[in-house]
């Protein structure tokens, strides 16, 4: 009996110290870019390229936010012209990606719930084929969108070009995660209402969608995160109109400042993290919960 | 409050072979609970559906009172439902959930608020109004369920298994208590149930369906007493009729050793199918009878209740094993293993045609 319970213990520690060292690992994978990043953006450039990477800033400084957010006093020093774009992009990116989201919903929401509630012959096939639309790669795609957007003179509104063309990877991501989640949402209650008398607009408006929040939410972030950090599509439809492609303009023949990189990339992490964080408990807490018996 | 009415419903799902309800022709009087009932797949639930209005008519009508509502959408036909997953509102309070249907329809919010308090009174919610469905108990859910359909104060309430997900103590307490409600409120309704328990208990008249197809419809103990076809008469009861092909000779059964009478019209039916009938037994009617005048009988189980024992044996009969129920005095029941002789007490037996199912005049 003892030794079986030793066996128990020892395996139960087995078992605590793969998974914990495993995330170990993990967690330091996933986080120690980020954060050789952020020290790097607090650190002097004279600082950068010690071996092995210091943990630490060795002379903390506020410079690289300075100049990025333009109050910096050695203008002119640095590749000024990337740095002073970067809050501009941000704002052009937040526009791009907040129009991206609403959009998204709006029609995903409708054609989700279209697949999810209202299946014809070949529905299935067509949901497949939205699917499989995502493995085509950016690359093919550009081409077409270039040319009908110098015709059509799309190319002279960025905002506008890139929100068009992104729909091209978002929609069916989203999509799909919406079709998936209103097919979770039981039917009966939708019934329910039109036996309570409402109309299938009305029972869209105020049974359906208030169930579908945690969905539309959890699309609704994941959107705005694939069209905040795109950086194919813009370098090659815009001059660098968002912040991806002005972030990889740091890096220019004659000139490269990795610490005022690090402080630009630092900044631009911070809307999506504020949004994963925001909305994290949307997500996970679905409201759907006591729905059934 | 008005009549239902059934006039040749048939439901044919999209590439299914046989219909899901099959030309169902059934009267629903004013105020009566008319309970559907059968096994799984049998179409009492698609028959419902297609009075809500939730399931397409393929052919037939539907009528609500005077009105042919065959193609009336749901939320026109004013009727309210019980699901059996109850499907409350998860967003709403209780007291929404309540009155959702008032708001739709344009009813003052006041007369909203009386009603909605007034039916939670009825059914001991008045504390949980502001709750949120997820924070109430099963049965509590089941109750605004309930209290759903009886603000609305509707022409026909229609409940599909309401009482299924409760445990059994709750689902014989809240049985009760629905039936009592139906007969204070004097609403048409219409149950759906697979307990043949609950059908016989709630219900003023009984429908049983098997296949989409309606076997009988009346009051339980007409159908206890006549069922219409062999289905109808192993499912009704608990526990089940006994139901044993018998040879005929003459004009009487021979159950065994025991020789059963038989009408003479149904004995001339009987020489013509092969000299064999189906005859039915409930459990009460068979009695322990002296060695040589009834069917041989082992005893494998015996459940004591009390003051009845119900004895589950196996017999054999026409060559082939049968297993055999019946109800005996719960003080000196047969042991298990015991070999005993049954025999129907005369009267109580019912006779279907081993060809058809149907009842034969016994």
């Amino acid at each position: 009996m003892r030794r079986l319970t030793g066996r128990r213990t020892r395996i139960a520690l087995a078992r605590f110290g793969t998974i914990s060292g495993g995330s170990a690992v993990y967690l330091v994978w996933i986080l120690f870019p980020i954060w050789f990043t952020i020290q790097s953006s607090f650190s002097a450039p004279r600082d950068i390229g010690a071996v092995p990477a210091p943990l630490w800033p060795a002379h903390p400084t506020l410079d690289n936010y300075r100049a990025v957010l333009g109050f910096g006093d050695d203008a002119g020093t640095s590749a000024t012209s990337q740095v002073s774009r970067v809050v501009e992009g941000m704002g052009h990116s937040f526009l791009v990606s907040a129009v991206l989201v609403v959009s998204n919903l709006l029609i995903a929401g409708l054609c989700a719930y279209g697949l999810s509630r209202f299946p014809y012959p070949g529905s299935q096939s067509f949901f497949n084929f939205v699917v499989l639309s995502r493995v085509v790669p950016g690359l093919a795609l550009i081409g077409p969108f270039f040319v009908a957007f110098r015709v059509l003179g799309v190319l002279d509104h960025p905002a506008a070009a890139l929100i068009i063309s992104y729909h091209a990877f978002t929609l069916p991501l989203a999509i799909m995660m919406l079709k998936n989640y209103f097919d979770q949402v039981p039917v009966d209650v939708e019934e329910a209402a039109a036996i309570d008398g409402a109309s299938r607009v009305r029972t869209l408006l105020v049974v359906v969608a208030p169930l579908a929040v945690p969905g539309l939410v959890a699309t609704g972030v994941l959107v705005f995160m694939e069209a905040w950090s795109e950086l194919f599509f813009s370098l090659t439809l815009t001059s660098q109109y968002t912040v991806p492609p002005i972030l990889a303009g740091f890096q220019s023949l004659q000139n490269f400042n990795w610490t005022e990189l690090a402080a630009a990339t630092v900044l631009t992490l911070i809307p999506p993290v504020v949004v994963a964080m925001l909305f994290q408990r949307y997500v996970v807490n679905a409201l759907a919960s006591g729905m059934g018996k | 409050m008005t009549t239902v009415k059934f006039d040749g419903a048939t439901r044919l799902f999209p590439g299914a072979e046989h219909p899901a309800v099959d030309r169902l022709d059934l009267d629903i009087a004013d105020g009566e609970f008319l309970v559907l009932v059968g096994p799984s797949g049998c179409g009492k639930s698609t028959s419902l559906r297609m009075l809500a209005g939730l399931e397409d008519v393929d052919d037939g009508a539907v009528w609500i009172g005077d009105r042919d509502v065959t193609d009336v959408p749901p939320k026109d036909r004013d009727v309210a439902m019980v699901f059996q997953n109850y499907a409350l509102y998860p967003h709403m309070s209780v007291a929404e959930n309540m009155g959702f249907a008032l708001k739709i329809a344009g009813v003052a919010k006041d007369e909203i608020r009386s009603r909605v308090i007034h039916a939670a009174k009825i059914l001991d919610l008045e504390d949980y109004l502001d709750r949120k469905p997820k924070a109430l108990s099963g049965g509590q859910r089941q109750r605004v369920a309930m209290g759903r359909a009886i603000v609305r104060q509707p022409q026909v309430f229609l409940m599909d298994e309401p009482l299924s997900n409760l445990d059994a103590k709750l689902r014989v307490q809240t049985r009760s208590q629905i039936a009592a409600l139906q007969r204070r409120l004097e609403v048409t309704t219409v149950y759906v149930t697979h307990d043949q328990v609950e059908a016989m208990t709630m219900g003023d008249r009984v429908a049983v369906m098997k296949d989409g197809i309606l076997q009988q419809a009346d009051t339980p103990s007409y159908i206890y007493d006549h069922p219409a076809n062999v289905f109808v008469a192993g499912f009704i009861g608990s526990p089940a009729m006994n139901l044993l092909e018998v040879g005929v000779q003459g004009n009487e059964m021979m159950f065994g050793n025991a020789r059963v009478p038989l009408r003479r019209e149904t004995a001339g039916e009987a020489h013509q199918a092969g000299d064999a009938v189906t005859i039915g037994v409930r459990p009460e009617d068979l009695q322990l009878v002296g060695n040589g005048q009834g069917l041989r009988t082992v005893i494998n189980l015996v459940e004591s209740l009390g003051a009845d024992a119900y004895v589950y044996g196996v017999a054999e009969l026409g060559g082939s094993e049968h297993h055999v129920i019946a109800r005996v005095d719960g003080r000196t029941p047969p042991r298990k293993g015991e070999i005993v002789e049954l025999a129907p007490q005369p009267g109580h037996v019912h006779v279907f045609s081993t060809a058809t199912g149907e009842r034969l005049p016994s």
